[in-house]
């Protein structure tokens, strides 16, 4: 028998929520995004997503059963993102989720918000494992080593700012428009890489550490500026993201090479990049690795990958009762 | 007809089911440092307890704040996806106006601590008329303002009295049932 999983998810400043079949195909999804209201403000105001999901919560969620030209009643189970993120934007989609499992008396399965990340690949082509996925987001950036389904090993990951948080955080320095991520990337496919900027944490481990090379970014503008010679911010962004994506491709690939693994995965906001995306399908193909990259629409936050996620939880008996808690941090 | 009221607006929450206006069951939750994990223990409990289904519930009574941010938004939450979901009544009260219900003076100043020498304050008399309504007002001009009864907590609520004087309350699409926060966030605060 098909299941189908309602899913929602409300953990930074989208509200989404999206009906998942069989954990692999994607019947409707709804994502309201409230980035121009944060955009005035620099980064998100977890007090303003908060009293957006409120107002939104009940209205996607008719939506996008509408989308599907569904009903709850063909509904199996519902699934919602538990954390980790803001706390009080997870609790609308916890709450409301609660309420329909309670009022339609389905099953309720909690999903952590990485984990749906790493199942956005699931939507794209059904989980070949042994796999290794490279987790990049605003505030994630780990190796993980997967050996089936909701098997999670931790191979490595950032020692302080998470990748994400790096280019926002640049992209503060060079006054681009918050999120910076997709700016920086675009402008990095215009630049050359010419700044004398640190490889970070080029060891044999597989942490990564991009706080230095942040600092280094800044001094290098403060320094320029001091000299009352002007910045090439097209030249600064390609020769910023050259470090970063050279780094994190290197020990991915390392990774693979060492774990004897031939199927990798890249999940979070940041797989959207175009040079991260672009070297890894460079050396991939080289190394003759079996790639996924979650579609460009479903990098960033959203309940599809958290509908594909829920089902092998669903299937593992992963069901909860309705007291389990949202968290702001929670490793998985 | 049954109907459902919830209020999570301050430190003590309340869910009660109704019928007509006499409390069928009422739970008070005293202990809500984890409101968001365990209110629907309470509330699967106020159902089973009361032998009522979901499928007989016709109303939802929920308290739209002021109050606290994230305290409200949970009943309110709660309240909008469970009458959207059912396609029942939903009627939004005033947190303040539900904690004035628990006295019988002629002025009660019902108030919640906003910080900083302010506070959520609301005036209503006996019969929960409002004589000023619920505003951000600070402390100094309230008591210079308006003498009376000042209650701050919901301990001793008089659900059936609130539920009786708001029963033939116009209802409000679901959608549009919404936290009164009677007050902008600081980041909007520090921006305009």
């Amino acid at each position: 028998m098909d299941i189908y999983a309602l899913a929602i998810e409300s953990s930074c400043d989208e509200t989404s929520v999206s009906i998942i079949k069989n954990g692999i195909e994607e019947i409707a999804t709804i994502i309201s995004t409230q980035i121009d209201i944060h955009k005035e403000y620099g980064g998100v105001v977890p007090e303003i997503a908060s009293r957006k999901h409120v107002e939104n919560i009940t209205i996607v969620i008719e939506e996008c059963l509408n989308k599907a030209k569904m009903t709850m009643d063909s509904i199996t189970y519902i699934a919602v993102t538990y954390g980790p993120g803001l706390i009080g934007s997870l609790l609308i989609g916890v709450e409301a989720a609660k309420t329909l499992a309670f009022v339609y008396k389905k099953p309720i399965v909690p999903v952590h918000h990485i984990v749906g990340h790493i199942y956005a690949n699931n939507l794209v082509k059904r989980l070949s494992f042994p796999l290794v996925a490279l987790v990049v987001s605003g505030g994630h950036t780990e190796l993980v080593y997967m050996e089936d389904d909701y098997k999670f090993k931790y191979i490595g990951g950032t020692l302080d700012d998470a990748v994400g948080e790096c280019y926002d955080k640049v992209g503060r320095v060079l006054n681009i428009e918050y999120p910076a991520g997709p700016k920086l990337d675009k402008m990095a496919s215009l630049g050359k890489d010419t700044y004398d900027l640190p490889t970070p944490l080029d060891d044999d481990s597989y942490n990564f550490s991009f706080s230095g090379l942040k600092s280094a970014v800044i001094n290098l503008k403060h320094n320029e500026e001091q000299r009352g010679k002007e910045i090439n911010s097209e030249d600064l962004a390609t020769s910023f993201q050259n470090r970063v994506v050279n780094i994190l491709v290197k020990k991915t690939m390392k990774a693979l090479k060492e774990y004897n693994i031939n199927n990798l995965i890249v999940a979070g906001g940041v797989s959207a990049n175009k040079g991260l995306r672009n070297k890894l399908i460079e050396e991939c193909s080289k190394e003759n690795i079996n790639l996924t990259l979650p579609e460009i629409r479903l990098c960033t936050d959203n309940a599809a990958m958290i509908g594909a996620a829920s089902y092998y939880a669903y299937k593992l008996g992963k069901v909860s009762t309705l007291d389990f808690e949202a968290k702001a941090n929670d490793s998985f | 007809m049954i109907s459902f009221f919830i209020d999570t607006s301050t430190n003590i929450g309340h869910v009660a089911l109704l019928e007509d206006s006499i409390l069928i069951k009422h739970i008070k939750i005293v202990s809500n440092n984890n409101l968001s994990t365990n209110i629907f223990k309470y509330i699967e409990t106020l159902f089973k307890e009361s032998n009522i289904e979901v499928e007989q519930v016709k109303k939802i009574f929920v308290a739209v704040g002021p109050g606290s941010f994230t305290g409200v938004r949970i009943g309110v939450t709660i309240a909008k996806t469970f009458a959207w979901a059912k396609n029942i009544e939903i009627i939004p009260l005033s947190s303040l106006e539900i904690m004035a219900s628990s006295s019988n003076e002629n002025a009660i100043i019902a108030n919640i601590d906003a910080r900083r020498g302010f506070s959520f304050a609301g005036v209503y008399n006996k019969n929960l008329e409002n004589i000023m309504p619920d505003t951000y007002i600070s402390l100094e001009e309230l008591k210079n303002k308006y003498i009376g009864q000042y209650i701050s907590d919901t301990e001793n609520i008089d659900i059936e009295k609130i539920v009786k004087k708001h029963k033939f309350d116009e209802p409000v699409n679901p959608h549009k049932i919404n936290p009164i926060y009677l007050k902008k966030t600081e980041a909007e605060e520090n921006h305009a």
